[in-house]
């Protein structure tokens, strides 16, 4: 046998000896930074893209809820458009989603207590993540749905763009927390005969507040040519938040 | 030909986990090397000691144990310094990156969901639930804090942890309270004692587990702050309704 052997250590250690020796290219190689790689800039990058619809203060998140449930525009006077966030989107729905489960749980704590009665754990449960999937659904479909409808299909000239859409719809959803709270105290001291109705004027409560809100914020958001065209898209956003509060009623309370 | 396999992991020489929960690089001392090494092949392995052979021939005892332990020191530095009633321990910014195990948000995960699915199909959505919430609570702290050194990996793994507390609800409120109110003799009685003992627990280890989140992640602002109270205290109202 003439051919080495590729396992003998005489032969790893001369390994390469027969190929042309090592020179250092005179071109510089494809990519060159001077700088040390920074280790989080890849991670910081992905983030940021879309981190800055989180970086509310406190203060500011405050004056938006609170001219949402003023039935106040969410941006400060004079200023056209309004600069979105993604947190109230995202907490505010999950806060209305809590709230609402925490006030039925509460009826039907009371109710077992008063009557000494087993609790019906597993529809209380599946209440929870329909009222959650209904929430976030809402938030999410509706204004992407009036964004391609009035901006591809109508072609309106709108000034808000599809996160202050989305901005809006979750300011507006802050009007269900109160309904839930009062629905919690009321539930209690309410007959369960009379728990039906109550329920129609919790839902009208919260629906009628938050659909006002939508409206006060999306009532002005085109140039005045564009008017007559939005205006259709305007009540249709009123019928699906019709529709969305029936929704809630029947899943809910 | 020797009958033993050799270990590829070899204790001291690989990363080994530090008694805090932390994790550092060991380097073997060279009577290890001498001993690990030259002793190993030529005896056929039968004389290596526990320390040079890894983990393959150890017991499972000895195994889970080595686990709870790293997992339970761990909770000494993340849990047990913020009970409601204890002075709390300012944390610092190594303590979430120390470690970012899943180890035990996994164990703390299926004994919630165990717990509280007692005798009921509601495990799957229970566990699903409890992951979700981590999920959430790390992608919050990521977009909130885009510019903290900080790892997705490391917020779920410390928010994990501070599920021990309501893991503790959980198993106090489906399975020792329960037993616990058979004792007395009226049954109409037994559901409003349970549910007041309930709600006790529940207060007590929301707000756990709430301080301990809230320090370990480092959390100042009520921006940050509120979502893993939501989260916190929802998985806790659980225990009560469930």
């Amino acid at each position: 046998m003439d051919d080495p052997n590729p396992f003998a250590d005489s032969h790893a250690a001369n390994y390469g000896a027969s190929t042309k020796s090592y020179e250092p290219l005179e071109t510089p190689p494809p990519y060159h930074d001077s700088a040390p790689a920074d280790t989080n800039a890849s991670a910081g990058a992905d983030t940021r893209s879309y981190a800055h619809y989180f970086q509310i203060s406190p203060e500011q998140l405050r004056e938006r809820l609170a001219a949402a449930l003023k039935l106040q525009k969410l941006q400060p006077e004079g200023q056209l458009e309004l600069e979105p966030d993604l947190y109230a989107p995202v907490w505010v729905t999950a806060t209305v989603v809590a709230a609402l489960f925490f006030a039925h749980s509460v009826r039907l704590l009371v109710t077992a207590l008063v009557h000494s009665t087993p609790l019906d754990t597993v529809t209380e449960y599946s209440r929870l993540t329909s009222c959650a999937f209904l929430f976030y659904a809402y938030t999410g479909l509706a204004p992407a749905a009036v964004h391609v409808i009035a901006g591809h299909v109508l072609g309106v000239r709108v000034h808000v763009t599809l996160p202050a859409l989305v901005c809006i719809y979750g300011y507006a959803n802050a009007a269900w927390v109160p309904v839930a709270v009062a629905s919690s105290i009321a539930n209690v001291l309410v007959a369960s005969s009379a728990a039906n109705v109550f329920g129609w004027v919790c839902v009208a409560a919260g629906a009628v507040h938050s659909g006002a809100v939508l409206f006060r914020q999306l009532r002005d958001v085109c140039d005045a040519e564009d008017a007559a065209r939005w205006r259709p898209v305007l009540v249709a956003v009123l019928a699906v938040h019709a529709g969305f509060a029936c929704a809630v009623k029947a899943v809910v309370f | 030909m020797s009958d033993t396999v050799e270990p590829d992991y070899v204790e001291g020489l690989g990363i080994s986990s530090g008694n805090g929960g932390g994790y550092g690089l060991n380097t073997p001392s060279a009577g290890d090397l001498e001993n690990g090494f030259a002793s190993g092949p030529l005896n056929g392995g039968e004389n290596l000691g526990a320390s040079v052979r890894g983990t393959l021939d150890e017991p499972v005892s000895a195994t889970l144990k080595r686990d709870i332990y790293e997992i339970n020191g761990r909770l000494k530095q993340v849990v047990y310094p913020h009970f409601p009633f204890g002075a709390g321990v300012a944390a610092e910014e190594s303590e979430i990156t120390a470690s970012a195990d899943l180890w035990a948000p996994l164990c703390f995960t299926i004994l919630y969901a165990l717990a509280l699915s007692f005798g009921r199909t509601l495990f799957s959505s229970l566990f699903v639930l409890s992951w979700a919430s981590m999920l959430a609570m790390g992608l919050h702290l990521r977009a909130t804090k885009p510019h903290a050194a900080v790892s997705l990996m490391s917020y779920v793994s410390g928010t994990g942890y501070c599920l021990f507390p309501q893991v503790i609800n959980a198993v106090f409120s489906s399975v020792l309270f329960p037993l616990f109110v058979h004792v007395f003799p009226a049954v109409s009685w037994r559901l409003r004692i349970l549910v007041l003992l309930r709600i006790i627990t529940f207060v007590l280890c929301s707000a756990w587990s709430y301080k301990a989140a809230c320090v370990v992640t480092c959390s100042n602002t009520s921006v940050e702050r509120y979502p893993l109270a939501l989260f916190l205290v929802g998985l806790g109202w659980l225990c009560v309704v469930l």
